[in-house]
């Protein structure tokens, strides 16, 4: 029997620079994802840790952000990491990995670069497939269907890449065939690639990343607790839920003030104050109604960590009733109402011109 | 309104009261010229209408030479409002008050009374002043229309009240300006102002771009130095698996030993073929020595043929000589015709020498009597010189001061004999009359002038009288011009004038001769041939003579004996005989030649002869006939046994290639294996330059400065975006931006347009009289902006106002106050308009013009022209009006 975690795309080295001041917060978070990986290996006594590629977020990274990591898991010494090079971070010549192996890595760390079998416990043998390059065109796992391993050993698949399932062509790079599992007698296939976590049948599947990385990522933030009981014996898997941020893209139509007022309430129901928000609002709304979604989206601003408005969509509701509430006097009504026109028949300038005429004499 | 009268008092130079009365509806003319008071009269209306009577308004009381506090300035003014006679009454700088008066009848007093007049004028107290505009001052009449303060909103109305509805453009105009210097921050015309967001927005942009573009260069560069380290590692893995190094040079090993077995059969061959070479060399050793032999033998027999044949030529030429001695002609006659040659020679010499002395005789009389012509002119030159140098030495100069010293002396004597001036001075009428210092006598003055005089009319004139010259002085210049005549005279060496005269006509006559007979001297000399006297030439040919005898006598002494002989006839005789002696001479020459090469044959006949014997005593010495043919025996045998030598070593050489036959060749042998090691040397060469490469690359890659790379490349990736969007945004605002400010500039514009349509149209018919086909834009404060003309063509050519001419300003500024006169009636009243010295920059037909449109504004108004230029305005018509002292 075999117990061990598998997890992927840690992607450590990614900037977050578009998120501005938050980004500190979500390089510490990706970090911490590996302590907490070492926290439940050592609460449930598991030995072995399989990072399934992406390790990184690149091959030229600066020392300080490689070492990080391994330093984590050198002090997770209970804990034996086996990694896996990734698209991300391939096992290139003169590369990231070879350098790490020159220089020496943590006695706890195993780094599987070449296709051949490795005995990671007694009775259990990992298969891995690195690449060496961003992209391959050939299925890296191919060699896995020849592998000699012991009669009776728990055969471990360790790839990074897309299942044919997924819809990429042949054509596509880094490839694996779902088939894999069976052709070459697999007892799980621990793949990376995918960030979002996927169980493919019951052999295989992806963990997703441990810290939530973009939007649109369903089930990110685990990985996975894996048992084999034996040769052929079916895994018993189980989520482990590591990630503490959550990354809400929201698209919402907006129609007039009420649409206003929810706006605040619908996303305080789906955010929290660790969330990176994306909102992409459109609909129409009035002019009045526009100083009230700024101070919505203030409001909102304050609760998240991070929040991102696209509001270029929004048009501009005006009719004659509405374009008189205004006040305008003498020739700025007659401006207001020309460009009024405009903003209704779809000119995004002219409902920028409008609201800034708005701002400016006061009518809002 | 309509004006009647206006007196003042205490203004200017009107320190009583003085009235401009008569002043009628339409036209009024008050011509007169400057300083008759008609600029006082106008600021005092203006005072009295608009001016508060306690006002401290400097600019309005300033504007009037008052006499301070000395005197109050008092103002009258009789005018009517819708047909209703009213009288104002304001005093102001001391003792102010404000009376108006209606039908004679005080209706109002003070403040209530300027009060009540700005009501009448349709104003309160703020606007009171928006017909002032239509009151022109003397010297501001070029310059820009300005309403006066807080009267736009009179006009406005007054625009309103034509149009209907007036729109406020002034917030527009507000915010447009806003606008315009918040965009001015941010854009220029070309674009983004340098150190604005969106220029610095587009900075960042340019500057990520430019560093993205940089790391993917290093990133591609690195991976190719990763490819191709990955390329050097394969392939040394693939020569590590295929154990190509051992193969090749187990392939060379054997393709070396084969070549040693090769070598050594190599050197039997070698042997071999030292043997056929040397079986070969002493066969040619022997066929060398039987011909040699041979050839001895033969060398012998051609020498002893060869003396044979050379004796048999010898005898031949003895024979030859022999017989040319025989054949020798004779020299007997040849020494008789050489000794005639010599006779005819001198009888030649002797005649042409005779033929000579008779020409010479012949020329001789010719050259005496030459000589005699000489000879006479040499003696004629003598006389003339000598006549020449018994003349007095006076030259034309020195007449011609003998000449002027002569006629001195006779003007001396002339005026000497001409007297003294003479001076009369009379008195015609009373005055004071002096001469030198003394008055004129009664009868006045008549003498001679002896002196210097002075005659004067003190006050009038004074004359100074010098006389030629004193008796005295003409005394002395006769003696002098006779003393210098004297002293010329002794100078020259003559008794008078007239003998200098014949002296030097008598030297003008000599030195003519002289030089006429140096000419003919000269001229008979170069008639001669050698250009000599003709004494000389004489002289000369008689010495010929002389030369000729001697040389006669030297040939024969008997010689004037003798008959001169024909030279023509013993010439010939010569010639004849001198071609007898070159024939004869030819054949000695002749026979002399053949003797000479016949004994030249014989010596060389002689001597071949000699050598032959020579060659075959030579010969035998070294060996005889019989010893040559001993020799040939010998040489042939020796030749026999190296032929059978050579046939043996052959047969051993093709014995060794049958034995090795389908062997293969040294060369492919030593090809094989030159290949073989170089494959394996080139294979360790590769494999360590592959190491080496990889060494590099490794160690090019660890210094390539990657580190940090992707993220620094994330980063910029993310900032680009950032930077991109917020750009984006930027410029979005300062299109709405832009929009606003055009939308709100149109519509401003086309506000602008409609209020002054009504001014357009008032001001038409006047500038209809004036600038035919222009039109005039105004501005917001009714001020003209532009004048629009027709151009060349369809354009039309907008000239701003500050930029016409200051009469053409003028004419537009007077044109532009009837239009706003006219607006203003829309209001219900008819303002005058007052022009105090306008048009004065008109040319002629512009001021006839504009006298039409002053006719055309009195049509509808009162107007008062006043002026300085009566004859100019004369044609104006109008109601002729004056200023006089009231009552």
């Amino acid at each position: 029997m075999i117990r061990f975690i598998h997890t992927a795309d840690w992607q450590i080295g990614k900037p977050f620079t578009s998120l501005g001041e938050v980004a500190p917060q979500l390089r510490a978070a990706r970090l911490a994802a590996i302590d907490a990986l070492a926290a439940h290996a050592h609460t449930h006594g598991i030995g072995h840790v399989l990072v399934a590629g992406d390790m990184f977020d690149g091959v030229n990274l600066a020392r300080p952000t490689i070492l990080a990591p391994l330093e984590r898991m050198r002090s997770a010494s209970s804990v034996t990491w086996w990694l896996l090079p990734g698209n991300h971070d391939p096992h290139a010549a003169g590369g990231l990995w070879e350098r790490l192996v020159k220089d020496g890595l943590p006695p706890n760390v195993r780094a599987c670069l070449s296709p051949e079998p490795v005995e990671m416990a007694p009775g259990a043998w990992l298969l891995p497939a690195p690449l060496t390059g961003r992209h391959t065109a050939r299925d890296t796992t191919d060699w896995m269907d020849g592998a000699v391993t012991p009669d009776g050993a728990i055969r471990i698949g360790f790839a990074h890449g897309s299942i044919k399932d997924f819809g990429q062509s042949q054509e596509s790079p880094n490839v694996i065939d779902p088939g894999r599992v069976k052709s070459a007698g697999l007892d799980w296939l621990a793949l990376g690639d995918w960030h979002g976590m996927m169980m493919i049948g019951q052999r295989a599947g992806y963990p997703g990343t441990p810290e939530p990385d973009a939007f649109r990522e369903a089930r990110t933030g685990t990985a996975l607790d894996v048992t084999i009981a034996g040769a052929g014996a079916v895994p018993a898997v189980s989520t482990i839920v590591t990630g503490t941020h959550d990354w809400v893209e929201l698209a919402v139509t907006l129609s007039g003030a009420a649409s206003v007022d929810d706006l605040a309430a619908l996303v305080a129901r789906q955010t929290g104050r660790n969330s990176v928000v994306r909102v992409k609002l459109d609909g129409v709304l009035a002019p009045a109604d526009w100083s009230g979604l700024d101070r919505a989206l203030d409001l909102i601003a304050a609760r998240v960590c991070h929040l991102d408005v696209r509001r270029d969509a929004i048009g501009l509701a005006l009719d004659d009733a509405a374009l008189a509430n205004l006040r305008f006097d003498g020739l700025l009504g007659q401006v207001a109402e020309g460009l009024a026109a405009d903003a209704v028949a779809g000119n995004p300038t002219a409902r920028d011109a409008l609201i800034e005429l708005c701002r400016r004499t006061g009518a809002l | 309104m309509l004006l009647r009268s206006l007196t003042i008092a205490g203004a200017g130079r009107f320190a009583t009261p003085h009235t401009l009365s008569g002043l009628a509806p339409g036209l009024n003319v008050l011509a007169a010229p400057n300083g008759a008071g008609k600029s006082t009269f106008f600021e005092a209306l203006r005072l009295a209408m608009f001016a508060a009577y306690k006002t401290s308004n400097k600019d309005l009381l300033g504007r009037l030479p008052t006499r301070n506090a000395s005197l109050p300035l008092r103002i009258e003014v009789d005018f009517e409002v819708d047909g209703f006679a009213w009288r104002l009454e304001k005093q102001f700088l001391s003792g102010q008050f404000s009376r108006l008066h209606q039908g004679g009848r005080l209706v109002a007093d003070g403040t209530e009374a300027d009060a009540r007049l700005w009501s009448l004028l349709g104003a309160d107290r703020a606007e009171r002043r928006h017909f002032d505009v239509l009151w022109l001052e003397q010297g501001n009449s070029a310059d820009r229309l300005k309403l006066p303060d807080n009267a736009l909103p009179t006009f406005n109305r007054a625009v309103e009240l034509a149009l209907g509805s007036v729109v406020d453009v002034s917030h527009a105009r507000l915010l447009a300006g806003e606008i315009e210097a918040e965009l001015e921050k941010s854009v220029t015309s070309r674009g983004a102002k340098k150190g604005s967001l969106l220029a610095s927005l587009s900075e960042a942009v340019a500057a990520h771009e430019a560093s993205l573009a940089e790391i993917d260069r290093r990133l591609a560069s690195a991976a190719d130095l990763r490819a191709e380290l990955a390329g050097h590692r394969a392939t040394l893995d693939l020569y590590a698996r295929d154990g190509r190094a051992a193969r090749l040079e187990a392939a060379a090993a054997a393709a070396s030993q084969a070549l040693s077995a090769a070598l050594g059969r190599q050197q039997e061959r070698l042997a071999l073929d030292a043997a056929v070479a040397a079986a070969r060399k002493a066969e040619g050793r022997a066929a060398d020595d039987k011909a040699a032999a041979s050839a001895g033998l033969d060398r012998l027999l051609q020498a002893l043929a060869n003396q044979a044949a050379l004796d048999k030529v010898l005898r031949q030429a003895r024979d030859e000589m022999h017989s040319v001695t025989a054949s020798r002609p004779d020299r007997a006659g040849l020494d008789a015709m050489i000794q005639q040659q010599q006779s005819l020679r001198q009888q030649l010499a002797l005649a042409n020498l005779l033929a000579r002395r008779s020409e010479a005789m012949a020329r001789l009389p010719d050259l005496e009597q030459a000589a005699h012509q000489h000879a006479s002119l040499v003696q004629s030159l003598a006389a003339a010189e000598a006549a020449l140098a018994g003349l007095a030495a006076i030259t034309p100069d020195d007449l011609a001061g003998l000449t002027a010293a002569e006629h001195e002396l006779l003007e001396a004597r002339a005026a000497a004999r001409a007297g003294r001036a003479r001076i009369t001075v009379m008195r015609l009428g009373a005055g004071d009359v002096q001469v030198n210092g003394q008055p004129l006598a009664d009868g006045g003055l008549d003498q001679s002038i002896d002196g210097a005089m002075a005659i004067a009319v003190p006050g009038l004139v004074s004359i100074h009288v010098e006389p030629p010259l004193s008796p005295g002085d003409l005394e002395g210049r006769l003696e002098n011009a006779e003393s210098r005549l004297r002293h010329a005279l002794q100078d020259a060496g003559v008794a008078s004038v007239a003998d200098a005269r014949t002296a030097v006509d008598a030297r003008r006559f000599y030195e003519r001769e002289v030089a006429r007979l140096q000419v003919d001297l000269k001229a008979q000399a170069e008639s001669g041939p050698d250009g000599k006297p003709a004494a000389l030439r004489l002289e000369k040919a008689r010495a010929g003579l002389g030369v000729f005898d001697a040389q006669l006598d030297q040939l024969d002494s008997g010689w004037r004996a003798v008959t001169p002989a024909d030279p023509v006839s013993l010439q010939s005789a010569l010639d004849d005989t001198q071609a007898a002696i070159v024939a004869a001479t030819g054949e000695q020459e002749a026979h002399a030649s053949r003797l000479h090469l016949a004994s030249n044959a014989v010596v060389h006949a002689s001597a071949a002869a000699e050598a032959a014997a020579g060659v075959v005593t030579s010969l035998r010495a070294e060996r005889d006939e019989a010893g040559w043919q001993a020799n040939q025996a010998s040489a042939a045998k020796a030749l026999d046994e190296a032929a059978a030598a050579l046939a043996l070593a052959l047969q051993a050489v093709s014995d060794f290639e049958r034995r090795h036959a389908g062997s293969p060749s040294l060369t492919e042998l030593e090809l094989a294996a030159d290949r073989t090691a170089q494959a394996s040397s080139n294979h360790h060469a590769d494999v360590r330059q592959r190491s080496d490469a990889c060494i590099r690359l490794e160690s090019l890659l660890a210094g390539a400065g990657l580190d940090g790379l992707d993220e620094q490349r994330a980063s910029l990736v993310d900032l680009l975006e950032l930077d991109i969007r917020q750009k984006a945004r930027e410029q979005a605002r300062i299109d709405a931006l832009t929009l606003l400010r055009d939308r709100l500039e149109t519509a401003i514009q086309s506000e602008q347009a409609r209020l002054t349509a009504p001014l357009n149209a008032a001001i038409a018919p006047y500038l209809g009289l004036v600038f035919p086909d222009a039109t005039i834009t105004f501005n917001e404060d009714f001020a003209p902006d532009q004048l629009v003309r027709p151009g060349s063509g369809r354009t039309a050519q907008a000239e701003d106002h500050t930029l016409l001419s200051m009469g053409t300003r003028e004419q537009i500024s007077l044109l532009a106050r009837f239009a706003l006169a006219d607006v203003l009636d829309g209001m219900g009243q008819a303002w005058p308009v007052i022009l105090d010295d306008a048009l004065g920059f008109a040319d002629d037909e512009r001021l006839q013009a504009m006298f039409n449109a002053l006719t055309l504004a009195a049509r509808n108004r009162q107007v008062l022209v006043m002026t300085c230029h009566e004859s100019a305005f004369a044609s104006l018509g109008g109601n002729r009006v004056k200023i006089a002292p009231a009552g």
